[in-house]
C-alpha cells in the first residue's frame, strides 16, 4: 500500500511545487524574489549568390528570470521564410533538360550545361519552443524543454530534459541531457519511390496522364522519423579568467531519412555519342537509421576586457560522414563596453559512404545512393564580424555580418566523357546579416 | 551498414576523465574571484547566434550536434 501511494504523493508534491514556481515566475507575486520579463529579438537575413536560397528569419525570445532563486522560463518564436532555387542532385547535360515539378503538375527546363536547380523552393516555417529551468536544492538544476515546428511539408515535435550539477566548490558542472524528436514528412507530390525513375515532365510522360495520376495516387502521403539524443557535458573553471567545456552528444534516428526532392543521375559511361551524359534520373535512397556522435571542446578566456572563444568539434556517423569544425571568436572590447568580434569558422567533411554525384547507367543500382551535395565531400569557411553595443543594463544592440563559402567536389570525380570545364556541382556562397536588440 | 561507434564515446570519456583530473589539479576559483566569469561575454553560449548558426549549418552540412542536441526540428536536411 505504501509503495502504491508513495509515487502519487510525490507526484502531487512535485506538481504543487511546479505550480508554485510557475506562479512565482509568471505572476511575480508569490515568490520572495523579483522576476521580470526580458525580451531578445533578432532578424536574420540569409542570402545565397546566383538566385539560390534566401531566407528572412525573425525571432522573439521572452525570458522570465528570477535572478536570486535561479529559476528561468523561456519562450521562443521563430518564423522562417525561404525562397529560391536549390540543386536537385541531377547532373548537367549537353542538351536542355526538362523536369517535372515535385507535385507532378508543371515543369521546368534547365539550359544545356547548367547544373539543375529546382526554382520552386519556397517555404514558411514557424517554430515555438519553451524551456523551464528549476533549481533543485543548492547545486542541482533541471531544464525541461518543448519544441514544436511546422513547415508546409514537415512537422516536428520535440521534448528535452537536462540535469546539471555543480560540484568541486562550483568549479565543475556536469550536464546530462536527453531529447526526443518526432518528425512527420509530407512531401509535395507524396513520398517518391526510392531508386525509381523520377516522374517525367508531364507533357512528355510516356505512361500517359492516367497512369501518371495512378502513380502519384499510389504514393504514401507522408513518412515519419524519430530521433533520440543523449548529451553529456562537463564545464570546468580553470582560473578566474577561463574555463573549458567538453560535450559528447550521441544521437540515433529511425525512419525516413530521404530528401524527397533529390535525385541521382544515371550516366552513360561506355564509349559512344552520349558518353558522360545523364540518361535517366532516379530518386535517392538513404538508410532508415542514422547514429551520430560528436565530441565538442571549447576554451574560453578573458584577456583583460577582451574575450577569446575557441572550439573544436569532431563528428562522425554510421553513414561514413566524418567532419571537423574549428571556430574562433575574439571580442575586442572598448572601454564603453561595446565590442567588435571577428569570427572564423572552418569546416571539412568526408562524404557519406553512399554519396555519389552520379551512377553508371550500365551497372546495377546500389542499395543506397544520394547525390545531395550536403552529404558529399565538402569544406566550408565562414568569416564574419559582430559589433555589440550595450546601451544600458538591459538594452543591447548587435549587428552581425558573415560570409559563408562552401566548396564541393564530385565523388567519384566527373564521369568519363564529361566535357572539359563543365561544373557538376555548384559551390555555395552565402551572406548572413543579423540585427539583435534586447530589452 | 554496421560501423563501430565505440571510438568516439571512448574519446569523449577520455576527454571527460582528463578534464576531471584537471579539475582536481586546478586551485578552485572562489566565489569572490568570479567577476570576470560572470560577464555576459563569458557566457557558455549565445542564445540567438547559436540557434541561427545551428539552423544554417544543419541545412548546409551533414554534421550536427556537439555543442548541444543534434536534432534540428527542421525539414531542411
Amino acid at each position: 500500500m505504501q509503495l502504491k501511494h508513495a509515487p502519487r504523493f510525490r507526484r502531487g508534491r512535485l506538481a504543487r511545487r511546479l505550480a508554485q514556481a510557475a506562479g512565482a515566475l509568471l505572476g511575480g507575486t508569490a515568490g520572495a524574489h523579483a522576476a521580470e520579463w526580458r525580451f531578445d529579438t533578432a532578424l536574420l537575413y540569409y542570402s545565397e549568390a546566383d538566385g539560390r536560397v534566401s531566407a528572412a528569419e525573425p525571432v522573439v525570445r521572452a525570458s522570465r528570470v528570477d535572478e536570486e532563486g535561479g529559476r528561468e522560463l523561456n519562450f521562443k518564436l521563430v518564423l522562417d521564410s525561404l525562397t529560391g532555387a536549390t540543386p536537385t542532385g541531377a547532373l548537367p547535360s549537353s542538351r536542355p533538360q526538362t523536369f517535372s515539378r515535385p507535385s507532378g503538375n508543371g515543369r521546368y527546363t534547365v539550359e544545356a550545361g547548367a547544373v539543375p536547380l529546382d526554382d520552386t523552393f519556397h517555404d514558411t516555417r514557424w517554430q515555438l519552443s519553451g524551456d523551464w529551468l528549476e533549481p533543485l536544492g543548492r547545486l542541482d538544476r533541471v531544464r525541461l524543454g518543448l519544441n514544436l515546428s511546422n513547415e508546409y511539408d514537415f512537422d516536428s515535435v520535440g521534448a528535452s530534459a537536462a540535469w546539471e550539477r555543480d560540484f568541486n566548490q562550483r568549479n565543475t558542472t556536469l550536464l546530462l541531457g536527453l531529447a526526443f524528436e518526432a518528425d512527420s514528412i509530407d512531401p509535395v507530390g507524396g513520398v517518391p519511390e526510392a531508386l525509381q525513375d523520377v516522374l517525367p515532365d508531364p507533357e512528355n510522360d510516356p505512361a500517359g496522364p492516367e497512369a501518371r495520376r495512378a502513380r502519384l495516387d499510389a504514393r504514401p502521403a507522408s513518412a515519419s522519423r524519430d530521433q533520440l539524443d543523449l548529451l553529456v557535458g562537463v564545464t570546468q573553471l580553470l582560473d578566474p579568467e577561463s574555463f573549458v567545456q567538453v560535450n559528447l552528444s550521441l544521437s540515433r534516428s529511425d525512419g525516413d531519412h530521404d530528401d524527397p526532392y533529390k535525385m541521382v543521375s544515371l550516366v552513360r559511361t561506355e564509349a559512344g555519342p552520349d558518353q558522360g551524359e545523364p540518361v535517366r534520373n532516379v530518386y535517392e535512397n538513404r538508410p532508415d537509421t542514422r547514429a551520430k556522435s560528436a565530441l565538442f571542446l571549447r576554451y574560453k578566456r578573458a584577456f583583460g576586457r577582451d574575450v577569446l572563444d575557441a572550439s573544436y568539434r569532431y563528428y562522425r556517423d554510421d553513414w561514413g560522414v566524418v567532419a571537423h569544425t574549428i571556430e574562433l571568436r575574439y571580442d575586442f572590447t572598448f572601454a564603453s563596453g561595446a565590442f567588435l568580434q571577428p569570427h572564423l569558422r572552418l569546416y571539412r567533411q568526408q562524404a557519406a559512404d553512399f554519396y555519389t554525384s552520379w551512377l553508371p547507367v550500365e551497372a546495377t543500382l546500389p542499395e543506397y545512393a544520394s547525390a545531395d551535395y550536403r552529404l558529399g565531400e565538402l569544406s566550408g569557411t565562414t568569416i564574419g564580424v559582430k559589433y555589440a553595443l550595450p546601451l544600458d543594463d538591459r538594452h543591447t544592440l548587435e549587428f552581425r555580418l558573415e560570409r559563408y563559402v562552401q566548396s564541393n567536389d564530385p565523388v567519384p570525380g566527373p564521369p568519363p566523357g564529361t566535357p572539359e570545364g563543365r561544373r557538376l556541382i555548384l559551390d555555395t556562397e552565402a551572406t548572413l546579416f543579423q540585427v539583435r536588440y534586447t530589452f | 551498414m554496421p560501423r563501430s561507434h565505440l571510438l568516439l564515446p571512448r574519446a569523449g570519456e577520455a576527454a571527460i576523465v582528463i578534464l576531471l583530473a584537471l579539475a582536481a589539479a586546478c586551485a578552485p576559483v572562489k566565489p569572490w574571484q568570479r567577476g570576470t566569469l560572470a560577464r555576459p561575454q563569458m557566457a557558455v553560449g549565445h542564445p540567438i547566434d547559436d540557434a541561427f548558426d545551428d539552423h544554417v549549418y544543419f541545412s548546409k552540412e551533414a554534421a550536427s550536434g556537439g555543442r548541444s542536441f543534434a536534432g534540428g526540428g527542421c525539414g531542411c536536411n
